[in-house]
């Protein structure tokens, strides 16, 4: 008699156990690769690639929100710091449409006013400068917001 | 009983010229616009337009809420037929803000979200693009009234022919008076000059990146956006690290 209730009490927990892996197996939500995978797979310039769109169309939201969108066009570029030689964010950038399509990056060039450092910010029209003094820059185009990605 | 024939056949003849004269009165003269929609190519994309009489007064380039263009056309011109239907005029033609997107209204009506995508396709704002939509409407029922040629003249974004540069103060919304550090803004002489602050607003991105957005503003610390004008250079307190 104990060993039949044994058995039964087994043969429950068994199927709650098994029935709680394969659900678990089965209804698991799809694990999307996410923005922080991609940038530390790939960088900023392979999160702007596949996020640029996004994130621009996020800060045109934000911006609406305040009624303050920007009535030009606007693009998210990735941000290449001249003086480190790297890419350290990214930038939207607006403007007419014809200029925005043709800019691919932004230049930040560290320029010091006083006590005060900062940075240029040089819409240019190739996704990191050429070798050589001279920026590729293009005209008409400024920066709407800065993107961070040292959270 | 031919005269009673004869009497009925006259009283028949004048009820019903009594009902449709009753009728035309009633509109004190004034007939329903005729509202219409069509489809459009612009630019080798459909779209959809919305008519008053033979005017066009809306063009839809953008497909939302799984309509599209030519369905929104058509929803929106049967809104715009309802609310005349209502005894609502062009006067109750109004620009609003519904579920924080700027909108335009009939009454109480809703006739159509300013969306952004349709705004910049316009180059123009949400709400200059509702405020042009309304004028295109005033200018279609109300002759005389001069209308928008472009949806959205209201503030565009010009190009940089003579451009200038400033330095301002970066200012947040929450903390008014506080300069977070100061831009240089760049655009046309005459917006740039328009310049006060620029204020600067804060939104975390799918938890992985922060977003500064910067809005030129031509008062000191609210934000009232100069379009035309951004910003070139930032000069920060270790804000942001390049």
């Amino acid at each position: 008699m104990r060993i039949r209730r044994f058995f039964i009490t087994l043969s429950i927990v068994a199927l709650l156990v098994s029935g709680g892996i394969f659900s678990g197996y089965f209804t698991r939500p799809a694990q999307a690769v996410d923005l922080g995978d991609i940038l530390l797979l790939g960088g900023v310039v392979l999160v702007v690639s596949s996020f640029g769109g996004q994130i621009n169309s996020f800060i045109n939201d934000v911006l609406n929100t305040h009624q303050a969108e920007a009535a030009g066009a606007t693009k998210v570029v990735p941000i290449f710091s001249v003086g480190r030689g790297a890419y350290v964010g990214a930038a939207q950038v607006v403007g007419v449409p014809a200029s925005v399509r043709r800019t691919k990056g932004v230049a930040s060039v560290n320029i010091t006013i006083g006590n005060i450092a900062g940075s240029a910010l040089v819409p240019i029209a190739t996704q990191r400068p050429s070798g050589g003094s001279s920026l590729s820059t293009v005209s008409g185009v400024g920066v709407s917001a800065v993107i961070d990605f040292h959270l | 009983m031919k005269r009673l024939r004869i009497v009925l056949l006259i009283a028949t003849v004048a009820g019903v010229f009594l009902l449709t004269s009753t009728d035309v009165w009633s509109q004190g003269g004034t007939t329903t616009p005729q509202v219409t929609a069509r489809a459009a190519t612009i630019n080798n994309m459909p779209a959809g337009e919305v008519l008053v009489g033979d005017t066009v007064v809306l063009r839809i380039h953008q497909s939302a809420g799984g309509y599209t263009p030519l369905q929104r056309a058509n929803i929106v011109a049967s809104r715009l037929s309802e609310s005349f239907r209502q005894g609502l005029t062009v006067n109750d033609v109004q620009v609003g803000r519904l579920h924080n997107q700027s909108v335009l209204m009939m009454g109480d009506n809703l006739l159509i979200t300013a969306d952004p995508a349709e705004a910049r396709i316009n180059n123009s704002t949400t709400t200059g693009l509702a405020v042009a939509w309304q004028q295109n409407m005033l200018a279609a029922l109300s002759p005389g009234t001069p209308g928008t040629a472009v949806a959205g003249t209201q503030e565009t974004w010009p190009a940089w022919t003579n451009p200038t540069t400033k330095v301002v103060p970066i200012v947040s919304l929450g903390t008014p008076g506080v300069a977070l550090g100061f831009a240089q803004v760049t655009g046309p002489t005459e917006r740039v000059t328009r310049v006060q602050s620029v204020v600067q607003l804060s939104a975390v991105f799918e938890r992985a990146a922060r977003i500064f957005a910067f809005v030129p503003s031509s008062e000191a610390a609210g934000m009232n956006r100069v379009q035309g004008v951004a910003v070139t250079a930032l000069l920060q307190y270790e804000l942001i690290r390049f």
